[in-house]
């Protein structure tokens, strides 16, 4: 073995990404093909934010948390 | 299951090439490819490229088709420009205006005078939809209008980004207006004489979507069996208004086949790898639908580790996971802690939900992006190293994947 290092990995449970937030969100999936996951009503998700913030924009996400995700890097709505 | 031999994963490890995968990203993003959109010519000339990239990796090809309905599809840059009276200003398309997903097709241009939704009398207007109001409560309050402006921010090169997924059309021509434009034009509708001229060339195409397969080892008997996935369509060019679609998600692309080539010479026998380039993602991951159900109907069971978007790392990738995916889970956080790569839950709405649906193991991996479905994802933004990254991380899971999660932290001696 050449290299270990420690920081790379998950930092906590790698299980937890099984129940990622904004798996409810839309993003590059219309509403009627999206694999939702139920999500509760006004949690702001990563990805698409609030439910609220994509009806008032008539888009499936909120494109100001769908931007800020983007460019953090958060890997979402690709 | 055998302990696999680290010193040789190091060695296929070194031998990823950042310079390789960036250049398969410059081609995929040139004008030749014109965005990749499922169902053009661009998308198909991007196929045939990318089997030969295929095949020279050592898979055995084959390809599969799937209809691709209602695709919207702006045939014409729209021509746009407003006045308040006294100056007349044109529009630019992309930045200051886009045709929206809801759009009615209006071919001709309409002239009329600006109003605001459920404030001024709508016939013959274009009416400017407050923020607080949806679309369908604007249509309530548009009888006669000329058309729909709906307000939406731009991204931060100021351009507007595309979606092929969405609203299906509804009965008026609806531009989508940039936010800081939307409220000059209220504020000029209030002054009064102000008005607004524009067409909405857009219209909706049933087309033919098409996945890339190949097989590059087959597994042993009970032996781990991984399908390496990426999508390699984009949202397409529009008519004077280029879309590389480097980040999205040619950059993954990139991946996979940087991923293939290394693992197709150098895998440990008794591991089974595919690979799974899929179109039509961008129209509502309909190509991941498709291979989903020809696994399913197969009664294949693959773990599937799929990339969208390794355009620009920002500490950590962003992981998903569905389906039964926790052995596959341990793998990619022992190849994380193998290459040094921090992994964090997070969204990745992408073609692994498709898979994950359909009851397979199903990753999505992440990393950041610049110019989001806009003109500026362009190649020159992708970061060779985050390229590199990712691949160190696919190459390293499909290796261990040889071995027993549970005994991987001994055999690579982390201590965490």
């Amino acid at each position: 073995m050449t290299d270990v290092n420690t920081q790379g990995g998950f930092a906590g449970d790698p299980v937890a990404a099984l129940s990622v937030s904004g798996t409810g969100g839309c993003c590059g999936n219309p509403p009627q093909t999206t694999l939702s996951l139920p999500e509760p009503a006004g949690a702001a998700a990563t990805c698409c934010g609030t439910a609220a913030e994509a009806k008032a924009e008539n888009t499936c996400c909120g494109s100001a948390a769908k931007a800020d995700a983007v460019a953090t890097g958060n890997g979402c709505c690709g | 299951m055998t302990a696999p031999n680290l010193l040789d994963l190091d060695r296929a490890l070194a031998g990823i090439s950042g310079e390789r995968m960036a250049a398969t990203v410059t081609t995929l993003a040139g004008a030749p490819f014109t965005g990749r959109r499922v169902g053009t010519a661009g998308g198909a000339a991007a196929r045939a490229w990318l089997a030969d990239l295929l095949v020279e990796a050592g898979g055995t090809l084959a390809t599969s088709a799937f209809p691709v309905p209602a695709i919207p599809d702006v045939y014409a840059a729209p021509t746009v420009r407003w006045s308040d009276g006294r100056t007349t200003y044109p529009l630019t398309f992309g930045r200051d205006v886009i045709v929206h997903l809801s759009s009615a097709d209006l071919a001709d241009g309409r002239d009329g005078p600006l109003g605001v939704a459920g404030v001024d009398e709508p016939t013959g207007r274009w009416l400017l939809v407050p923020a607080a109001m949806t679309l369908t409560d604007a249509y309530r309050n548009a009888g006669g209008a000329l058309g729909l402006l709906v307000g939406r921010a731009v991204d931060g090169d100021g351009w507007h980004y595309t979606m092929l997924a969405g609203p299906a059309p509804g009965p008026l021509p609806v531009l989508t207006v940039e936010t800081g434009l939307h409220d000059r034009l209220t504020a000029a509708t209030g002054a009064g004489g102000a008005s607004w001229s524009a067409n909405a060339p857009i219209r909706r195409v049933d087309l033919q979507g098409t996945n890339l397969h190949a097989r590059l080892r087959s597994a042993r008997a009970g032996g781990p069996d991984l399908l390496l996935t990426a999508h390699y369509d984009g949202v397409g060019d529009h008519p004077r208004l280029r879309q590389p679609a480097a980040a999205d998600n040619a950059s993954g692309v990139a991946v996979i086949c940087e991923a293939a080539r290394l693992l197709s010479a150098s895998l440990p026998e008794g591991i089974g790898l595919s690979v799974a380039l899929l179109d039509g993602e961008e129209a509502g991951a309909l190509g991941s639908a498709h291979h989903a159900d020809q696994l399913a109907a197969a009664a294949d069971q693959p773990l599937v580790i799929n990339v969208d978007g390794a355009g620009h790392l920002n500490q950590t990738a962003a992981i998903e996971a569905g389906g039964p995916a926790h052995g596959l889970l341990a793998l990619l956080d022992q190849a994380g802690r193998h290459t040094g790569l921090p992994l964090a839950a997070g969204p990745v709405a992408s073609d692994n939900r498709r898979y994950a649906a359909a009851g397979l193991a199903a990753v999505g991996i992440g990393a950041g992006m610049a110019g989001y479905h806009s003109p500026a994802d362009t190649a020159d933004r992708v970061d060779a190293a985050t390229m590199t990254a990712i691949c160190r991380l696919v190459v390293a899971t499909v290796w261990l994947a040889n071995s027993s999660p549970a005994k991987l932290s001994s055999l690579i001696g982390d201590k965490r």
